[in-house]
């Protein structure tokens, strides 16, 4: 299990990397989705339609290709839970709470603030940029690491 | 009004089971010489439980290809 902090999971910074970590998931796992807190779900639904009304939705379906909350956000007719916003403050709690509760469970937690997260300390940590650098180390994931990079030299590298 | 989806996903297609494969291989031979079929495919869920596919559909390029520059557009925190 893949476990994301809110920054790593939509922060304003590693777009790139963030972007690998969704093709990477779909390279290798086929199945496997980065877990979320739920109100880091809820705080992204309400900030994506308050910031992007027209494309939100989109991205939000799209994003849900890729990360889920822990709980689902539907109720049992299947109908969305009305997601509130909170603070960030809120958000670190939460996950904080989440890797505290499934330490045992998670292989990865993608953190960009560590000191925020005491209990970071029970799991392997690491954020966006060393967990690409660590895939690059990676044999079976040459061709994959090859076509990323060239994919995206053209315009990171200039 | 806009069916409203539930769930974008990409999938290697070489990871699906054959008739789905099948089925993306069939809509790729009616496209053009220049789609650039690499083995991905996007599927479009509309209802969360049961998960139910709206349509299925091969993809140009990688899921890089798919997810780059998207990062833009969902960063909020």
């Amino acid at each position: 299990m893949i476990i994301a902090c809110p920054k790593a999971f939509a922060g304003t910074e590693n777009d790139m990397e963030r972007e690998f970590l969704r093709a990477y998931l779909v390279e290798v796992s086929g199945r496997e989705k980065v877990m979320l807190a739920d109100r880091v779900w809820d705080a992204f639904k309400c900030k994506q339609r308050e910031k992007f009304p027209k494309l939100a939705e989109n991205n939000i379906s799209d994003m849900r290709g890729s990360f889920e909350p822990e709980n689902s956000d539907l109720d049992e007719n299947n109908d969305e839970i009305n997601p509130k916003d909170c603070s960030y403050d809120e958000m670190v709690k939460e996950t904080n709470s989440l890797v505290d509760r499934k330490w045992a469970e998670i292989d990865i937690f993608l953190c960009e603030e560590r000191e925020k997260y005491s209990a970071s300390e029970k799991v392997k940590t690491i954020n966006l940029k060393d967990f690409l650098l660590e895939c690059m180390s990676k044999s079976e994931l040459r061709e994959f690491m090859k076509d990323f990079f060239s994919r995206y030299a053209n315009e990171k590298y200039k | 009004m806009a069916e409203k989806i539930y769930e974008i996903r990409i999938v290697k297609v070489d990871n699906m089971p054959p008739q789905t494969r099948r089925e993306i291989i069939r809509q790729v031979n009616t496209k053009s010489e220049h789609f650039d079929y690499q083995g991905y495919a996007k599927i479009t869920y509309i209802t969360a439980s049961p998960k139910s596919i709206k349509s299925i559909e091969p993809i140009e390029g990688t899921a890089i290809d798919y997810f780059k520059g998207k990062s833009s557009q969902i960063s909020v925190f």
